[in-house]
């Protein structure tokens, strides 16, 4: 289980239907991801509001069924559409940029520390805990939210 | 009702995993390779659910009743030739799992038949181990 393939880890025996034929088929589908990422947010927050897609269909000025390609990946959103839907749900999309050098333990913890976090770990007989304190609170997480640490030499430095 | 079930992908933390029913991998795995445009529908899907995105037009909880609310569907082509994979989720060894159980492979009305509700209700009971493929 360690090829690794859009982002996520394949079982190399099924490889052949996460990979792609050719750099262009990679960018399609990593540019229509993006689109459904954004609208995955969007859903979250109607639902969160009770905003049926026949309404946010109205308030956008279009057709449901023109929402429905939009979700079901036939049509892909813009940069007006997102202006509308900021609009609609009262809110602002935030755009976070995560290097594909750095794993997924390094994302988290740089995300923890940017926001003046402190972060140790400690190995007990129930296993590794990981105690996080920030500026209000002290608390820890459950050694499984942050698995991967326990192998992350930076962690530990850090640690 | 145990059955076995094969990982195809794994999210990159490690939590989520996306599975294929043993018993019916040929038929569901025939029905994802048999063109271009499934395996991206399919690439689609299994990306979205192993980022934790919420897509109801691709993926979402075939809610017919309260003992099925463990049965999803994976879609294809809404609206066009309709095609389901009736999945599974279910948690297992610290992971949550999403068992692709059966195909459907054209979903002829907007409401589920009385063969599709039966289909559901009999899936919602398997219990899943993981086999090495």
């Amino acid at each position: 289980m360690n090829t690794k393939l859009l982002n996520h880890n394949v079982n190399p025996e099924y490889a052949d239907l996460f990979t792609f034929k050719n750099e262009n088929e990679e960018i399609e589908h990593e540019a229509q991801m993006i689109s459904f990422r954004v609208l995955s947010e969007v859903e979250k927050a109607c639902e969160g509001l009770k905003i049926k897609k026949k309404d946010l269909a109205e308030k956008i000025g279009s057709s449901k069924s023109y929402i429905t390609q939009l979700f079901n990946g036939s049509k892909s959103i813009n940069t007006t559409l997102l202006a509308k839907f900021e609009k609609i749900l009262d809110a602002t999309f935030e755009i976070k940029l995560r290097l594909n050098s750095d794993s997924y333990c390094d994302f988290l913890t740089k995300e923890f520390l940017a926001k003046g976090n402190s972060l140790f770990n400690m190995q007990t007989e129930g296993g590794r805990w990981y105690y996080c304190k920030d500026r209000n609170n002290d608390y820890s997480i459950e050694a499984d939210t942050f698995a991967k640490l326990q192998t992350d030499k930076k962690i530990k430095q850090i640690a | 009702m145990n059955r076995f079930c094969e990982i195809l992908s794994t999210s990159e933390d490690g939590k989520i995993a996306i599975c294929v029913d043993k018993q019916n991998k040929e038929e569901i795995l025939a029905y994802v390779r048999q063109s271009e445009r499934h395996l991206k529908k399919f690439r689609f899907i299994v990306q979205l659910i192993l980022e934790g995105h919420r897509n109801a037009e691709l993926y979402d909880k075939e809610d017919i009743n309260g003992r099925c609310d463990n049965v999803t569907a994976m879609k294809f082509f809404k609206g066009q030739e309709n095609g389901r994979i009736y999945c599974v989720e279910q948690r297992l060894d610290r992971k949550y799992i999403i068992i692709a159980v059966q195909l459907h492979s054209r979903k002829k009305t907007q409401k589920n038949t009385k063969r599709e509700k039966s289909i559901i209700e009999k899936i919602a009971q398997y219990e899943y181990e993981i086999i090495e493929s």
